[in-house]
C-alpha cells in the first residue's frame, strides 16, 4: 500500500514550512523511521520520516521551496507498485506571494554589498524589495537582516490572526475566580525551597490536576499526560510550544522542562517534540503586571487558563480583616466539551491547590 | 612586571643572537657608538671591534660588504640609518641578496639582516622620515617584518637571524622609547611573524602595522565611547604575508579599513585590499578603505608633518566611513 509523504502539522499557525533538505532521493529504498527530508518553520527544523519500508518515488518540492501543511511531497511504494496520481499541490493563497523562494534578480541591477547579496540568498530575501541604507542607497547586510526579521514578524502576525479567528469560531464560555496564594507563596519562598520553581510551574501542576479531577475535562484529554501549550512571548509575536504534563510530574522536573522549552522558544530553536498539538493552553501574564484577562482557545484546544498577577490584598474571614496574597484566574472552555459547572469544579481544584497546597508536590 | 623599551628589546635580541652564534656581526654607520637611537649601545664593548663594525657613509658599500660576508658564512646585521637611504642599498638587496640563492642553484644562501629606521619622528625632514616598505615587499626573496611593540621587535630580530635568506627589519623611530611589559625571554623556534590581535572587536576590522598600531588603538578607544567596536590587527610580517587570522576577522566584521603611515598610492594597502577582497568578497558589506600618508614629501614643519600621516581622529573618521 503506497504511503503518502505529507507536510506534517508543524505547530500552531505555521501553515507550512520550507524544505531545508532532502535526505533521500526518488528511487531510494527506505526503512521505517528513515529521515526523508527536513522542514524549516519559523520555530524549528522538523524531520519527516518514513512510516513504512519501501521505495521513495513521485518526489515533488525542491529544497528551499515553501510547502503547505498537508501537501504531498512524495510516496513510498512497494516494489512494482506505481505511485497514485499526484495530488494537485495547493497554490499559495492570493495576496500572499511565496515568501520563501529567492527569485533571480531581473530588471535594473540592485546596488548591494557582496555580503548583503549572500545574506539575501541565504535568508531568501529579494534585494529588489529592500531599501538600501548604505552610501548612495546601497543595500547592506543590516537592511537584509531587517527585511528578514520583518518578514518573520509578518508571518507570525498572520499566524496569530489565523489562530485567533479559528479559535474565536469555537463555541466557548469563560469563568473567573479570585484565589488566595499566600500558602503556596510561602512554600515557594521558604528557605531551602528548590531554586528556579516559579508560579508558572505551580500553574502547570494545578491545571493538570484540575483537568484530571473534573470528569468532563478528563474525558476530553487524549491521555493522562496533558499536552499543554505554553504561551511564550517572542520578538514579533508569540509561540505556543507544547509541554507534556502528567498529574504526578513534580515541580522540580516541571520547572526544568519549562525553562528549557521557553529558552528554546525565545531562541527560535524549538525541537520537533516541542511543536506538537496542544490540548489546553496556559497563559501567565501575571509576571507582567496584568490583573486579569481572557485567554483565547486555539484550534484543537478545549481549555485555556489565564493567570493574573499575584498581589497583596485583604481577606475578610468572619468579619476580621487580614493581609494576604491574591491572584485572579480566568478559564475559557470549549462549550462542546464542558459546561459552567465543570469550569467551576476545575477552578475549585485550582483554588484548593493554591489555598491549601493540596496536590502540590516537588518530586 | 619588568618592562622594556622597543630599543632595549632589539638590543637584547642582538645580544642574545651574538652570544649564541659567533657568526653574527653588526655593521653600519655609528653602530659601534650605539647608533642614532642607542639600539646597539654597549655591544662593541661586549663583543669587540671584530663583530661590531663602524662603516663609512655608503649604504651600497655596507650592504655589498654584508652580502659578501653572508656568502662567506657569516650572519651580518646591517643597520641602514634611516630607511630613506635604503634606496642606495636597493641594488644589493633586490638584485644580489634576494637572488643569489636562485642564481647559485641554491648552493649559496644569503643570511643577511637589514635593520632600518622608518617613519616620522620629530621633524626629521623629507629625507629622514619615509616608510618605504612597499618597494621592498615587491622583491621576491626578500622578507620584511615591521614590529609595532617591544616584544614583537625582540622576536622579529631573533626570527630574522634564523632565516636562510635576507630579511629587512623595519623599525619605527617613534617607537624606540615605547615601553611594554616584557614577555618571557625564551625564544620559541616555532614562532613566525604573523598578524597579532591588538584589540578584539565586532563592527569593523582595522589592519595595520608598525607605529600605526598605536594610532589605530587610540581610534578604537575613542570609537568605543560611541558604541563602535573595532578589531585591530597588527600584521607584523609584511612579506611573506600571512592573512589567515585577518580573513577570519573580516568574515565576522564584514568591514575593513587598512591603515599605514606610508603614502597610500602604490602602498602595501593596495596589496592587502586586493588579497582581502579576492578571499572574502562575499563577506564584504562595504568597500575596503585605505588610509595612509598623503602623497607629498614629508614637511619639516611640525604641524604640517602631523598633517600628512593618519591621526587617531582620521582613523576614527575612516572607520565611520567604512561603517556607513
Amino acid at each position: 500500500m503506497a504511503e503518502a509523504i505529507r507536510v506534517p502539522r508543524l505547530g500552531l499557525g505555521s501553515g507550512g514550512g520550507r524544505i531545508a533538505a532532502w535526505h533521500r532521493r526518488a528511487g531510494d529504498a527506505v526503512t521505517p523511521g528513515a529521515v526523508l527530508l527536513e522542514l524549516e518553520t519559523d520555530k524549528a527544523t522538523i524531520e519527516v520520516t518514513a512510516e513504512q519500508a519501501g521505495i521513495l518515488t513521485g518526489v515533488v518540492g525542491a529544497e528551499g521551496e515553501w510547502v503547505e501543511e498537508g501537501a504531498v511531497l512524495g510516496w513510498i511504494v512497494q516494489p512494482g507498485e506505481a505511485p497514485p496520481q499526484a495530488e494537485e499541490r495547493p497554490n499559495p493563497p492570493a495576496g500572499r506571494p511565496d515568501p520563501q523562494a529567492p527569485r533571480e534578480p531581473s530588471g535594473p541591477r540592485v546596488r548591494a554589498s557582496p555580503y548583503a547579496r549572500r545574506l539575501g540568498r541565504e535568508l531568501g530575501v529579494d534585494l529588489r524589495e529592500v531599501k538600501g541604507s548604505g552610501p548612495g542607497g546601497r543595500v547592506v547586510a543590516r537592511d537584509v537582516e531587517q527585511a528578514a526579521q520583518s518578514r518573520r514578524t509578518q508571518r507570525m502576525r498572520a499566524a496569530v490572526a489565523r489562530v485567533t479567528a479559528e479559535g474565536a469560531a469555537v463555541p466557548s464560555f469563560w469563568a473567573a475566580r479570585r484565589v488566595e496564594m499566600a500558602s503556596v507563596r510561602a512554600l515557594l519562598e521558604r528557605e531551602g525551597a528548590p531554586r528556579g520553581v516559579g508560579w508558572t510551574d505551580c500553574l502547570l501542576q494545578a491545571l493538570v490536576l484540575g483537568i484530571a479531577q473534573t470528569p468532563a475535562l478528563a474525558r476530553a484529554r487524549r491521555q493522562p499526560a496533558v499536552q499543554v501549550g505554553l504561551a511564550v512571548a517572542v520578538p514579533g509575536g508569540l509561540v505556543l510550544p507544547v509541554l507534556s504534563v502528567e498529574p504526578r510530574t513534580g515541580l522540580a522536573a516541571l520547572a526544568q522542562a519549562r525553562r528549557g522549552l521557553v529558552e528554546r522558544a525565545r531562541a527560535g530553536r524549538l525541537l520537533p517534540q516541542d511543536v506538537g498539538s496542544p490540548e489546553v493552553i496556559l497563559s501567565n501574564l501575571g509576571g507582567m503586571g496584568v490583573d486579569r484577562f481572557l485567554a483565547l482557545l486555539a484550534p484543537g484546544t478545549f481549555l485555556a487558563l489565564a493567570a493574573g498577577r499575584v498581589q497583596e490584598g485583604v481577606a475578610v474571614t468572619q468579619g476580621a480583616m487580614r493581609a494576604t496574597w491574591w491572584a485572579e484566574f480566568t478559564v475559557t472552555v470549549d462549550h462542546r466539551v464542558a459546561d459552567g459547572a465543570d469550569a467551576a469544579r476545575f477552578l475549585d481544584v485550582v483554588a484548593q491547590y493554591f489555598e491549601t497546597g493540596q496536590g502540590l508536590h516537588w518530586e | 612586571m619588568a618592562e622594556w623599551t622597543y630599543a632595549e628589546a632589539i638590543r637584547q635580541a642582538l645580544t642574545d643572537a651574538m652570544a649564541e652564534d659567533d657568526a653574527v656581526l653588526l655593521l653600519g654607520e655609528d653602530v659601534a657608538l650605539g647608533g642614532p637611537f642607542g639600539v646597539t649601545r654597549g655591544l662593541r664593548e661586549r663583543f669587540g671591534a671584530g663583530r661590531v663594525l663602524n662603516t663609512p657613509i655608503s649604504e651600497a658599500a655596507i650592504t655589498g660588504f654584508a652580502v659578501g660576508a653572508a656568502l662567506a658564512g657569516r650572519r651580518p646585521v646591517v643597520e641602514i640609518m634611516f630607511m630613506d637611504f635604503i634606496t642606495l642599498a636597493l641594488d644589493m638587496l633586490a638584485n644580489q641578496a634576494a637572488k643569489l640563492a636562485l642564481l647559485s642553484g641554491f648552493q649559496q644562501a644569503v643570511p643577511l639582516v637589514v635593520r632600518t629606521q622608518a617613519g616620522i619622528y620629530h621633524s626629521a625632514g623629507a629625507q629622514h622620515s619615509q616608510s618605504l616598505e612597499a618597494w621592498l615587499v615587491h622583491v621576491p626573496g626578500l622578507a620584511v617584518v615591521a614590529p609595532g611593540v617591544a616584544n614583537d621587535a625582540y622576536r622579529a630580530v631573533r626570527w630574522a637571524l634564523r632565516q636562510p635568506g635576507p630579511v629587512v627589519v623595519m623599525e619605527h623611530k617613534g617607537l624606540y622609547g615605547r615601553r611594554q611589559a616584557r614577555e618571557a625571554l625564551e625564544w620559541d623556534p616555532q614562532w613566525r611573524p604573523g598578524p597579532q590581535l591588538r584589540r578584539p572587536g565586532r563592527d569593523a576590522t582595522v589592519v595595520t602595522y608598525s607605529a600605526m598600531g598605536e594610532t589605530a588603538l587610540a581610534a578604537a578607544s575613542a570609537l568605543e565611547r560611541d558604541g563602535i567596536s573595532v578589531e585591530v590587527w597588527d600584521l607584523l610580517g609584511l612579506s611573506p604575508l600571512n592573512l589567515e587570522p585577518v580573513l577570519e576577522s573580516v568574515r565576522r566584521t564584514h568591514r575593513v579599513l587598512i591603515v599605514h603611515e606610508a603614502v597610500v598610492t602604490g602602498g602595501l594597502g593596495a596589496e592587502l585590499a586586493a588579497r582581502l577582497q579576492s578571499e572574502v568578497f562575499d563577506d564584504l558589506d562595504a568597500p575596503i578603505f585605505r588610509l595612509g600618508g598623503r602623497p607629498v614629501a614629508i614637511p619639516f614643519s611640525p604641524p604640517l608633518e602631523r598633517a600628512v600621516i593618519p591621526s587617531a581622529e582620521a582613523v576614527a573618521e575612516a572607520v565611520r566611513t567604512v561603517l556607513a
